[in-house]
Formats: structure tokens, sequence, C-alpha cells
């Protein structure tokens, strides 16, 4: 049996109850859920910007081209999700990106 | 002739066969043999030396050579190719086995060298014996083009052929990279050793490049990486000696092939002295680890546990019952409270699946509360992780023994061999609770109303979890209804899995014809 004093006991909440016992590096390293906002258009991969196609400021409908980006030998089109304006380019041709960072902000028209 | 002496000429070919032996035993020449041991690693043909019972090691395709006849290589003598292949004998049983030279142009991998693997994986199939595979190789042999790619896919081809016929170790001592690491991955037990071992797709340069994150080799896929992080590798150890040991206790518990059992041993009694009643706190919500009671119960109180590092929420390995090998499945109340998630569910399905698949009857020891909630988990798609184990365990036909030791609720219990997924066997300790949910979960349930409604809520649930408790959290309810076959005294746990496994000894669980099933991989 392991003592109350064993230090490398901790609490896990679940819902059958309160239980103590040790948590593993990946359960501590877990990414926290947060809410996508639309507002942010993300890379979905790690990439190359090679040309930006829209201007900040820009009305645009749905499906037009963003910025091109070079991935995977590749060339790549990032493109608008939903019709609106281009708020903000948060990259510039040469620039490395990697998976998941916000690239440009966009508002519904 | 019979009684007369060789020939002259014929001893004469006699000293031109051993210098010829002697110089392509030699690898890859003195230098790079001194290389190899300054970066702490045996050579080829030392491991294989160290692994094999003595004098057992039959060498094949010594004298094969490259045919690469592009960027100069025509003028390039590669001994062996950078690999040698063979038979050999661990603890008097068969092996066949391959080894890369990483001192022969740096074991990088070209057609006939990939033939060499082939040739051995083909022999290993045909003769039933196991397959060791030791990996230490720069890769592909870029002068050789798409040659090397496809010994790659000759290999992958026969790794999924035998998979399931004969068991295939993979070694990894010294770098596995890009598409060779689909080799190991495809067996049924990777092996890798502190410091030396290194596996990954896309390299430390590959990703600086593309990415601009600085990372070593040893962060990014070394060793401890995939034995606690990944989970690709199965056993860790510190040493390459220590690793051929760990081999050689491993093959002691498996089958030549699927057409036979384990070699069985001489039955010893367990070497714990405690009172196995004593190892689980009466309090559910305590921990102890699990491991205590599987030795509480094997043979000489000796369990091989594999990936002890990893998802280590659940417990795998082998021990043996009464001179039988036994492959072991518990959940592990000493970490995250032995939950079952992504990770934990395809660590024992897998196994499940060894274990059917080599004739080894499985053991499940079970105490859990559930499955781990969260976000993270339920996107990392738990539902089709978690069902790859009903799967495994449905599928198996090998004798299946469970064992509820404490916590058994809702989900959980189905998926932990119940009777419901064919267990053969099913016991449960007094201490079992065995119920559609855990008794705080389940009172909030039932009770809302009361508990809402009465006067003091925080005093009415203590007092309906209680209640609860005390009608469902137990054995006899699952009882009662024939879910459970015995109630057990902990005592009386190891008679009764020997009893079980002299009574399945032939067993017949037959199953409709199909080409073969769909688990949700």
């Amino acid at each position: 049996m392991h003592s109350p004093k064993d230090t490398s006991l901790e609490s896990l909440p679940i819902e059958e109850g309160t239980f103590v016992t040790r948590l593993t590096k990946k359960f501590k390293a877990r990414d926290k859920w947060e809410h996508p906002d639309p507002r942010e258009v993300h890379s979905y991969i790690p990439g190359m910007v090679v040309r930006i196609m829209a201007n900040e400021g820009d009305h645009l409908p749905s499906g037009a081209p963003i910025l091109t980006f070079d991935a995977m030998k590749m060339e790549n089109t990032l493109t608008m999700p939903y019709a609106g304006v281009v708020r903000r380019i948060h990259v510039k041709p040469g620039d490395v990106f990697a998976k998941d960072v916000i690239l440009a902000e966009i508002d519904g028209a | 002739m019979a009684g007369t002496l060789p020939t002259m000429s014929l001893i004469k070919s006699i000293t031109e066969l051993r210098k010829r032996r002697a110089l392509v035993q030699k690898g890859g020449g003195d230098a790079a043999i001194e290389k190899q041991q300054a970066m702490g690693k045996l050579t080829a043909r030392e491991r294989i030396l160290a692994l094999l019972d003595p004098h057992s090691f039959v060498e094949y395709d010594l004298f094969v050579e490259h045919q690469a006849r592009d960027f100069d290589m025509d003028k390039k003598v590669l001994h062996g190719d950078g690999v040698i292949i063979g038979t050999g004998a661990i603890d008097g049983a068969p092996v066949c086995v391959y080894a890369q030279d990483f001192t022969v142009a740096g074991g990088s991998l070209g057609l006939m060298h990939a033939r060499k693997i082939a040739k051995i994986m083909d022999h290993a199939l045909k003769m039933r014996v196991p397959l060791i595979g030791i990996n230490d190789s720069g890769g592909a042999r870029i002068q050789e083009g798409v040659n090397s790619l496809a010994g790659y896919g000759e290999i992958f081809y026969r790794n999924s052929l035998a998979s399931g016929v004969i068991p295939q170790l993979s070694v990894i001592l010294g770098p596995c990279a890009g598409g060779a690491v689909y080799s190991p991955a495809l067996t049924d037990f990777v092996f890798v050793v502190d410091k030396i071992s290194k596996m990954f797709i896309t390299g430390p340069s590959v990703i600086e490049a593309v990415l601009g994150e600085k990372i070593g080799m040893e962060e990014l896929g070394g060793a401890r990486i995939h034995a606690e992080i990944t989970g690709n590798a199965h056993f860790f150890s510190l040493s390459e000696l220590q690793c051929f040991e760990q081999i050689k206790r491993l093959l002691s518990f498996l089958p030549r092939s699927n057409d036979g059992r384990p070699a069985g041993r001489e039955p010893r009694a367990p070497k714990f002295k405690g009172r196995i009643e004593e190892i689980i706190p009466g309090d559910a919500r305590m921990p102890y680890d699990v491991r205590d009671v599987i030795r509480a119960v094997v043979d000489d109180s000796d369990f091989f546990e594999v990936q002890e590092l990893w998802a280590a929420n659940i417990v795998i390995g082998f021990g043996r019952i009464n001179g039988q090998s036994v492959g072991f499945v518990a959940n592990q109340p000493l970490v995250l409270a032995g939950v079952l998630d992504c990770d934990s569910s395809d660590k024992a399905a897998r196994f499940i699946r060894f274990c059917d698949a080599f004739n080894i009857p499985i053991v499940t020891f079970e105490d859990l509360p559930g499955y781990l909630p969260g976000v993270d988990q339920e996107h990392a798609g738990v539902i089709r992780h978690g069902a790859k184990m009903l799967y495994a365990y449905s599928e198996a036909t090998v004798p299946k023994i469970t064992v509820v030791l404490r916590k058994a609720y809702g989900g959980g219990y189905i998926a932990m061999n119940s009777r419901h997924l064919g267990a053969d066997f099913s016991f449960a300790w007094p201490s079992a609770e065995i119920a559609v949910m855990g008794p705080e979960g389940a009172a909030n349930i039932i009770f809302k109303k009361e508990i809402e409604e009465a006067a003091d809520p925080a005093e009415m649930r203590q007092k309906k979890v209680a209640e609860y408790k005390e009608k469902f959290a137990n054995p006899y309810v699952a009882a009662s209804k024939g879910y459970i076959d015995a109630v057990i005294e902990p005592s009386e746990t190891r008679h009764l899995l020997v009893h079980a496994l002299e009574l399945s000894a032939n067993k017949v669980d037959n199953r409709p014809p199909r080409k073969h099933g769909n688990p949700p991989l």
C-alpha cells in the first residue's frame, strides 16, 4: 500500500469521484480546450509564405485566395473561409510558419 | 574421399576461403569499427554473437556484393553489403537474425542489402521460427535510387505476411530513420537502448529547415521518447547487453510460431510471502501497485512487464502460472487512477492480439473508474481507440480469465474482458464494485430530485451515495445474474487461475469464416 506521504501522488477528479494517483507527464501537458475564434485564420500545416494576394481592408468573397505558401513540396493556397473583410495579415513573403499559428484576421461582411 | 588426406589444391582453396571470410567479416574495416566503438556501440557481428547461444550462429550470404553502378559505386566494395544475416539459437531454440552493419557505408540499405534481409525473413517464415532484426542504419542508400525504396517495401511486405505467424522482434541499436522505421513498427516488439537508439520519420535538420524548430535527435526520437511518450518501443534498457537479456527473457515466454504453445516450465510457487488481501486499500479512491497483485499469483513472483513506461495506467506483460506462459492485462490504480484512455486502450489491444495470435492465455485484473474525461481525449478519438480493446478481447479465442479486484464501472466494466465480451472465467473479489457507474455519479442521476429538494442537499447526496454503494457497489448483483462465475477470496486467486488454465487447455472457440475482421485501427 502507498502511504499518504508518497509525494508522487496527486488528486484526479473524474466523474466517479476524486482518486489519489500519479499523474503522467503527458496528462499534465495536455492541451486545454479553447473555443476557436472565427476571425482568426490559422495555418493548418507548417510552411513558407510565397505570395500575399489579399490586402488589409479588402472585402473578399468566400473562397477568395489570401496567400499562397510552400509546404510539403507543393504550393498551397489559403482562402477566405467565409465572405468578409481582411483586417490584418500577420506574415510576409518568405516567412516560415508552424502549424496552427494565426496568419490573418478577418471579419464577416 | 573418406579416409584420404585432402589434396594440396583443396588445402589451398580452404586457405583462400578463410582469407576471404576474414576480410569480409571485418565489415567496414578497423577505422570504421573504431568509430562504431567510440559511439559506445558494439559491431553488428559482436551483437549477433552476444545475443545467440555460443557457437550457434550460421551466417548466410557473407559474400553478397552490391550491384550499383551509378555515381562511381562500381569502384566501391561494401562487405556483405552492410548487413549480416543468419540463423542461430537462443536458449537452444532456433531463431533467424539480421544485423545491419553501420561500419559498412553507414549500414545504408541498397538492393542486395534488402535482398539479404528478405531472404532471412522468408526463411524464418517458412521454418516457423522467430525473427530478430537489429537495426543500425543511416537509411536508404541514395546512390541506389529507387532500388533501395523497393528494398524497404519488400521488407515491410514480409513483416506483414509474417505478422501473427512468427514472433518478430526489432532491436534499434543506432539510427533508424525515414521509411526504415516502418519495419520495426510492423513487428511485435521493439527494443531500444538509452542514448543509442534513434527513430524518427523526419530528422532534426528537416524539422529545423521547414519549421525553424531546433531539436536534438535524442529529444526528437531517442530511446526514452519512444519508451515513454510515443509508445513505439516496448522495452527500454541502459546498455546493449541488458537489451539482449531482455530479448532472451521475452523469447522464453513465447512459442516459436503460431503453430505451437510456449514451452512450459517446472511450476514454481510465488515468492510473494505477504497477504494478498492487504495489497488493496479498502477505500476505492486510494491507489496501490497492481503489479504487486500479479507478483502475488505468478510463478516465482516473476513478472516481465511490456511497455512499462508508456501509458502506465494499464499494465501488460508476461508471467507463468503453474509453468504455463500467460499474458496479463491489468488496470493500474497507481497511475491516472487506472483509467482507460487512447494510449492505454491501444497498448492493451495490441498486446491482447499478440497473445491471441500466439496461443498465450490472457488474464485480466480489473480495477478502474472508467474512461478519462476531457476534450483532448474525445478529440484524439478515444471512441475508436477504446473500441480496439473491445474488439481485441471479443476476437481473442485463447483462454480468457477476468478477476475483478475492485472497481468495475460502466463502459470500463464491459471493456475489461467482461463475460459479455467472451470471458471464459469471470471471478470477483469480495471488494469488487460492479455497477453501471460509480456510486457518486449514479446517486446524482437517480436521486437528482430528492437531492435538489432536500433541506440540506449535500447531506442528502452523501446519504444517497451511501445507499447506492450499499445496494449496488458490490459483486453480488452481477453474481446473482451469472455475469460473475464466482466471488472468491483473494487468497484463492492463484488456485483458481491454475484451475481455469488446466480446464481450458483444449479450449475450442470457432468463429464464422471470414477473410479477416476490420478492427478500428
